[in-house]
């Protein structure tokens, strides 16, 4: 069941999580965004103890997509069984996506969310929110400009 | 004391006046979450009329769209085309009031990749009231002027109630719009001038896909309109539209980036089959380039119309 997603109220800013830098360091053996992607964490440093890095199997497209989640905490430690909710929005049109995306488990802090379903081409924002059986909190929007 | 224009000549201009009025083109309506509340009624009675009823259906494929700068990217590989009915009726409540009423239907196609989905639905409904301040002719020197009020109800299918992944399905904006509108018009046969300027208010609505309440920003229109009677019974007109939204707000924070502008241009033809009957045609095109538009979908939309006007 997919909870209430959270507002997005203005745009997520675009400032990068100095964690994450160090994350992106560990590139991930994936297909990155081949489009402007942008992530950012939606609360600055402290605010979540978990981190979550986000990428989509094949370049994003009108249509269908997966999205390949990576959870952990501030030490870096893969934090399996979260809880995490995937909602596409597009502010800029006033509505979210037509598909709610289901998560699966993967084991060792990995996941995957589909359909990620953008039914236009634009700016969209993937907003991820995770939540682990200790009740730390993570959170992500994930910019995309869909072709 | 004004001088009447002379009747067979005013009966034929106004009634193409009335059929123009009629098709003046919408805001390009791309997906229905991107439709815009018009503020403008169904055109208006003839001075013998007490009632009309019409018919019109367009066909509107997009070719692109405009993001928030304003940047025209074509599509590629995504397919997007509307088909719109609509069966709209008119009744005069006094010499210078009328009611009217519009139900569309909508029909949408969409696909990319390997998804494709044809889908049809009941749009948004709408309903109003119109009153002629200065009716055409009435005074010399001066233009008629007519004043709208209307109200468009949620009946469509929102995008968070679609059913389909490209969402073929959704016919509306799940938003009640009150609008206002005012219409100037000027003749001096053969020609005619036109301007209908209109302004909308969304009200807010729930949206569990955005977790909020969303209010759609209000929306300014405006139409001109300049055309000839080329003879008794056909009229062509070149048409400019223009119309700005304001941003959305979100449990009335604003949301950047989500205000729309689009701009565009027609031509319509009008031709009086008959002293009841009327044939409209129309063809509206946004217009393709950076800076022309924002956050729309640009649409190359064809209309014809067919109107009865009657006394029972």
């Amino acid at each position: 069941m997919r909870s209430r997603p959270v507002p997005l109220g203005r745009a997520a800013a675009k400032t990068v999580h100095p964690l994450r830098r160090r994350a992106v360091a560990l590139v991930l053996p994936l297909a990155l965004c081949l489009v402007a992607c942008d992530a950012s964490p939606s609360d600055g440093p402290g605010a979540h103890a978990l981190l979550i890095e986000a990428s989509f199997e094949a370049a994003p497209a009108v249509g269908r997509n997966t999205l390949a989640l990576t959870v952990t905490d501030l030490d870096a430690t893969p934090v399996s069984g979260a809880s995490i909710v995937v909602s596409p929005q597009m502010p800029s049109h006033g509505h979210g996506s037509t598909e709610s995306p289901t998560v699966t488990d993967l084991g060792g802090g990995a996941y995957r969310a589909h359909p990620v379903t953008f039914q236009m081409p634009g700016p969209w924002v993937v907003q991820i929110r995770a939540t682990d059986a200790e009740g730390r909190t993570g959170a992500y929007d994930l910019h995309v400009e869909v072709p | 004391m004004t001088r009447p224009l002379p009747k067979p000549r005013a009966a034929a201009l106004v009634a193409a006046l009335a059929a123009v009025a009629l098709l003046a083109p919408r805001p390009a309506r791309g997906a229905a979450c991107c439709m815009s509340a018009t503020a403008f009624g169904t055109g208006r009675l003839l001075n013998w009329e007490a009632f009309a009823l019409g018919l019109r259906t367009s066909a509107s494929p997009a070719l692109g769209a405009w993001d928030a700068s304003g940047r025209w990217r074509p599509y590629r590989g995504y397919a997007d085309v509307e088909w719109r009915s609509e069966l709209w009726g008119m009744a005069a409540l006094t010499p210078r009031a009328s009611a009217f009423a519009r139900l569309p239907w909508m029909l949408n196609h969409r696909s990319a990749g390997p998804l494709g989905d044809t889908r049809s639905g009941l749009a948004d409904a709408s309903f109003g009231l119109r009153w002629e301040l200065l009716g055409v002719g009435e005074y010399l020197e001066l233009p008629a002027l007519a004043l709208t009020a209307s109200l468009t109800a949620p009946t469509g299918r929102a995008t968070h109630e679609a059913r389909t992944p490209l969402g073929a399905d959704v016919t509306g904006r799940g938003a009640w719009v009150a609008s206002l509108g005012a219409s100037l018009e000027r003749t001096h046969l053969p020609w005619y001038v036109r301007l209908d300027l209109g302004v909308a208010f969304p009200f807010p609505v729930a949206l569990p896909d955005l977790g909020g309440d969303l209010r759609y920003g209000p929306e300014l229109t405006a139409v001109a309109a300049a055309g000839a009677e080329l003879t008794r019974a056909l009229v062509l007109s070149l048409i400019a539209r223009a119309a700005w939204q304001a941003s959305n707000t979100l449990d009335g924070a604003t949301v950047d980036g989500s205000h729309r502008t689009d701009v565009g241009l027609g031509l319509a033809a009008s031709w009086r089959l008959s002293p009841h009957w009327t044939a409209q045609a129309t063809v509206d095109s946004g217009l393709f380039l950076d800076g022309l538009g924002a956050n729309v979908p640009g649409r190359v939309t064809t209309t014809l119309g067919l109107r009865y006007g009657f006394i029972p």
